[in-house]
This record gives C-alpha cells, sequence and structure tokens, in this order.
C-alpha cells in the first residue's frame, strides 16, 4: 500500500476531485496509520465473543465469577484482564529432532509456567520452528490453561492459608509428585523444577516427594501441575457444609451471568 | 436471518460516470488518477425515490401535515415525531440548535456509521516468515540467559512431543490466530474462486452442501461463498452485551450465486441469497475449573 500515504498528503491539489468517490481510499490511509502497533508490540485486542466484550467493558470484576456461573473462556486475553500481574518463567527449551528423507528437522520445544503468586498458575508447553514462537505460543497457552489453587494450614487456622490443604499427588507418564502440607517458615522443600511452579502458585511451604524418570522436565512439571490442580478437587470436611447460591439483584451484570447459568441447566 | 443482493452493472441507465477536469494534476500515479477523479450522477430523466427521513430506506408514506418528510413505516414516524419534527412540522426552518438535536436523536436509533477500509490479507506462509526473522531478533536480547541446549536429541522414551493440551478447541485457536494480524477485521471478502475456504470459528456447525447452502432460485448455480461477517462487527454497532437477548453470533457466512443473475423483469433488482450463521462452540477454560470444584478428577 505504498500510494496511500503519497495520495494523502496531495489533498490540498486535488481537493474538490475527493468527493465521494474517494472516501475509500482516505478511509484506506486512515485505517493503515491508525492501526499502529503499540509500544509493546501488541496490537489493542478487539473481543470476539460476548464474554469478551462484557470483560473490556470492566463489566465482570473477577475471575471466580466466570468460573462460578462455567461460562466458557475461550479468548486469553480475558485471562490477562483479570491476572494483570501474571509473570511467566521459562523453564526450559529443548530442541526436538525427527527424521525426514532431506535429514533431520529441528524443532524448539519450550515450557512456560505462569503464575500470580496469589493462587492462579498455569503451564503451556509449544513446539516451534523458531525459539521465540516456542515461547510466545508457550504463553498463550500457558493463559488458557490457569488453574485456581487451593491453599490451607497446616496446623492453626491463624493468619492466611500458606500451605496445602491436605496431600495431594499428581502422576504423568512415570513421575509421581507429592506435596505434603508443611508448618509455617518451612518454605518450599522440592527439587528446582517444581518450586518454581509451587512458588508461581502462591504456596508458601509446602514438603514435595517425587518418583520415577523426574529427569524427563515435560513430565516432572506436568506431575507436579497436575498435583496442584487437584488441591480444588479434595473434599475435606470444611467443604461439607451445603453453600447456596447468591445473587445480587441489584447489578444488572451478575444477572446476565445467572441468566446464562439458568439457560446451561435447562439441558 | 436473510440476505439480499442488489447490483448494477457499471454500464447502466442510473447512473453515468463523469470525468472532472482534472486529468494533467494526476499524471503521476496513473492509479490515483483513475479513483479520485471519477464521480458518478444521476442520468438526466431519472428521478431519484425519496428516502425515509429516519433510516433511508424508501419511503412510502408521508407526513399527512406537511407532505414534506416522508417515512417507510409507522414507528419511524411515531419516532420522527418525538424527536422534534412535532415541533417544526410546517414551519419553513427550524433554529441550527434544535435541528442539531433533531438529528442526533435520529442518529441514536440507527446503528452507529463507520468507514470500512479494505485491505489485502497477506498469504499467511509468506507472513509468518517475514515476520518470525524480525522478531526474533528482538527476542534474542530478551532471553539472553536462555539458549536451546546443545544439540542432543531428546529421547522419545516417555516424553510426548505435542503441545500441551487446552480445553479450547482447535478451530478457534487457528481462528484467534489469524486474525491476530488484524485483530480490528470486520468483514472478510473473497474476490478469486479459488480461495473460498471461509474462516470458521468452530469445528461444528459448519454448513453442509445443498442442505444449509441452496443453490440459486433464479439461475439454479450452485452457491460460492462470497463474504463473511466476523463478530467482531458487533464491538463497533455499540450493542448492549449485558442483554442476553441481543444479537449474537460467531461468524455470518454469506454464499452468493457465482454468475450473478438477476432476474428478467427490470423493477426486479434484489436477488435472495444464502447467509449461514456459525456460533461459537462451548469448549472454553473454567469446565475444568468447575469440574475440578464439583471434585470431579478427569
Amino acid at each position: 500500500m505504498a500510494d496511500s500515504a503519497p495520495a494523502d498528503s496531495r489533498g490540498g491539489r486535488g481537493g474538490f476531485g475527493r468527493g465521494r468517490g474517494t472516501r475509500g481510499r482516505g478511509g484506506r490511509g486512515r485505517g493503515g496509520r491508525g492501526r499502529g502497533r503499540r509500544d509493546d508490540g501488541e496490537q489493542a485486542w478487539v473481543p470476539v465473543t460476548k464474554l469478551g466484550r462484557l470483560v473490556k467493558d470492566g463489566k465482570i470484576k473477577s475471575i471466580e465469577q466466570v468460573y462460578l456461573f462455567s461460562l466458557p473462556i475461550k479468548e486469553y486475553q480475558i485471562v490477562d484482564a483479570f491476572l494483570p500481574k501474571l509473570k511467566d518463567e521459562v523453564m526450559k527449551i529443548t530442541p526436538v529432532q525427527k527424521q525426514t528423507r532431506a535429514g533431520q528437522r529441528t524443532r524448539f520445544k519450550a515450557f512456560v509456567a505462569i503464575g500470580d503468586s496469589n493462587g492462579h498458575v498455569g503451564l503451556g508447553v509449544k513446539c516451534a520452528k523458531e525459539v521465540a514462537t516456542a515461547i510466545r505460543g508457550a504463553i498463550i497457552l500457558a493463559k488458557l490453561s490457569v488453574i485456581p489453587v487451593r491453599r490451607g494450614y497446616w496446623g492453626s487456622t491463624l493468619g492466611a492459608p500458606h500451605t496445602v490443604p491436605a496431600k495431594v499427588t499428581g502422576k504423568c507418564g512415570s513421575v509421581v509428585c507429592r506435596l505434603v502440607p508443611a508448618p509455617r517458615g518451612t518454605g518450599i522443600v522440592a527439587a528446582p523444577t517444581p518450586k518454581k511452579i509451587l512458588t508461581l502458585a502462591g504456596i508458601i511451604d509446602c514438603y514435595t516427594t517425587s518418583r520415577g524418570s523426574t529427569k524427563t522436565l515435560g513430565n516432572f512439571v506436568k506431575a507436579a501441575f497436575v498435583a496442584i490442580s487437584n488441591t480444588y478437587s479434595f473434599l475435606t470436611p470444611d467443604l461439607w457444609a451445603e453453600t447456596a447460591l447468591t445473587k445480587d439483584p441489584y447489578q444488572e451484570f451478575t444477572d446476565f451471568l445467572a441468566k446464562e447459568a439458568a439457560k446451561k441447566s435447562k439441558y | 436471518m436473510r440476505v439480499f443482493r442488489s447490483q448494477l452493472p457499471e454500464q447502466n441507465q442510473i447512473y453515468v460516470l463523469q470525468e472532472s477536469e482534472d486529468g494533467a494534476d494526476s499524471a503521476e500515479d496513473e492509479d490515483t488518477a483513475a479513483d479520485s477523479n471519477v464521480s458518478w450522477s444521476l442520468a438526466e430523466n431519472v428521478k431519484p425515490a425519496r428516502q425515509c427521513a429516519v433510516c433511508g430506506l424508501l419511503g412510502g408514506k408521508a407526513c399527512s401535515k406537511c407532505h414534506h418528510r416522508v417515512y417507510c413505516s409507522r414507528g419511524h414516524q411515531v419516532a420522527d415525531w418525538n424527536a422534534g419534527h412535532r415541533v417544526q412540522c410546517g414551519q419553513a426552518r427550524s433554529p441550527a440548535p434544535e435541528a442539531a438535536a433533531h438529528t442526533r436523536k435520529l442518529q441514536l436509533m440507527l446503528y452507529p456509521e463507520h468507514v470500512i477500509s479494505s485491505e489485502e490479507d497477506e498469504d499467511e506462509g509468506q507472513q509468518d516468515a517475514g515476520n518470525e526473522d524480525e522478531e526474533s531478533d528482538d527476542e534474542g536480547e530478551d532471553n539472553e540467559g536462555i539458549k536451546p541446549e546443545s544439540m542432543a536429541i531428546v529421547p522419545v522414551t516417555d516424553e510426548r512431543v505435542e503441545d500441551s493440551e487446552v480445553d479450547v478447541d482447535r478451530a478457534f485457536l487457528l481462528f484467534q490466530r489469524r486474525i491476530q494480524k488484524n485483530p480490528d477485521q470486520v468483514i472478510r471478502y473473497t474476490r478469486s474462486s479459488d480461495q473460498n475456504e471461509p474462516l470458521f470459528v468452530s469445528d461444528t456447525g459448519k454448513p453442509e452442501g445443498r442442505v444449509d447452502i441452496p443453490d440459486c432460485e433464479l439461475c439454479g448455480a450452485a452457491r460460492e461463498f462470497e463474504f463473511q461477517i466476523m463478530p467482531q462487527m458487533l464491538n463497533f454497532l455499540s450493542i448492549s452485551s449485558t442483554d442476553s437477548a441481543s444479537v449474537d453470533w460467531g461468524t455470518l457466512l454469506v454464499y452468493t450465486c457465482p454468475s450473478n443473475c438477476s432476474s428478467a423483469e427490470p423493477a426486479a433488482t434484489y436477488a435472495p441469497e444464502a447467509i449461514c450463521r456459525q456460533n461459537f462452540s462451548s469448549h472454553g477454560i473454567g469446565e475444568k475449573y468447575v469440574r475440578a470444584m464439583h471434585g470431579d478428577d478427569s
């Protein structure tokens, strides 16, 4: 579109000739310039789903509200909007080769863990021809796999929760990773790999035990991730009481979410 | 949901082409010359139809008092009356601020107007190669500590080579990747018939053959995909998102007759075409959370 810029600059001279017929060209130039990239190299997010539009307008306050009514999140920018303090950590980049007729084809596999150190963690694995693409893709997959972490107490329920609520375990391949509650001040007693994920999850104290071929980082980190995600599926006595669904009738947006839940429950 | 096509060939009896006298200035760029000096005007013996004062459609009914303003329906007549015609019906000219307020109120009833600029969608393969070269240089500075480990082949014993699985369906991820280059695109138009695969937003709900896309009623040819309306359009139409009855779609696919036929009588200028709607699937993150909260370990 090299000709759109000079065409605009000659607007003064061709002024009276620019009537209805030239609106399209002016628009094209405007669109090209206005669509510039922001400083962080990304373009502004234009939401595609209805939930995305609501989130972009700021109508929904927290991600838990969305989960409560089981609305599917399809765009990773929604996770970004709810959890702006997500930190990503590239755990490893390995080259992976495949034998083809024309020699070997090398791709790079990136492991990225993401978390806000306050109850949300995600893990993404992406294989791509270039390192930067793999990292970018892994970050997006990590955001799309963000899971909440339930934290509890080791002994007295004094202060904020600091450890896993119960002994949980996760398995991937041959690696089994077990997380055990620990008293305050212990810190995370783990190998470097699960330690990174547990820190990103916001778990402050934890004992861990692992078994199997922990050298395979892919399986090790997935096992730790599965163990963390099991914290919310563990039924502890304090969850025995039945909770009533509350709905604030004065918030029209909670209303919308409730209508969606009602629609779903009709299936 | 219906869609109609109305088109005129370039040589027609209603509009005539008028070249302007600006030929000397545009010697530099022939392309610009052809576009910026062309203008169309109505032929002499053509009388334009009267347009509804609110929406611009054919105005069949006139205001019974002054017979100046015409409307397409009773609803628009009532709306215009309340918006300001009640005061100035019968008067010659109304004062400027009230006229401006009147037009503003009328505009609020319609969707906002925007300009659509059209650009070509770059070919995926070339674009990827070009971008990646630039960006890997930038990323190299950020990730100096991260270098791929020595070129040892990863043993393929336990490890699976695929990417991690997410709950979001694959078709949507591909769709998002494709629109990432131009996130504010609202219409995707295909000009050639060998590129007429629409960009689907999910695996389910794709229109199938003759059932969803009937053949053209006038000439019997099988309809082909022409353009699709993207969901980003809903951002620009200022529709209330919180109303659960408001319109929402994944994408609207318009299939048209490839020979652009029109019926024989000159009066019939609208030809019906086929439109299909594809909604987003219900896959997405959050389902795992809900399952985890309810104790399902799968």
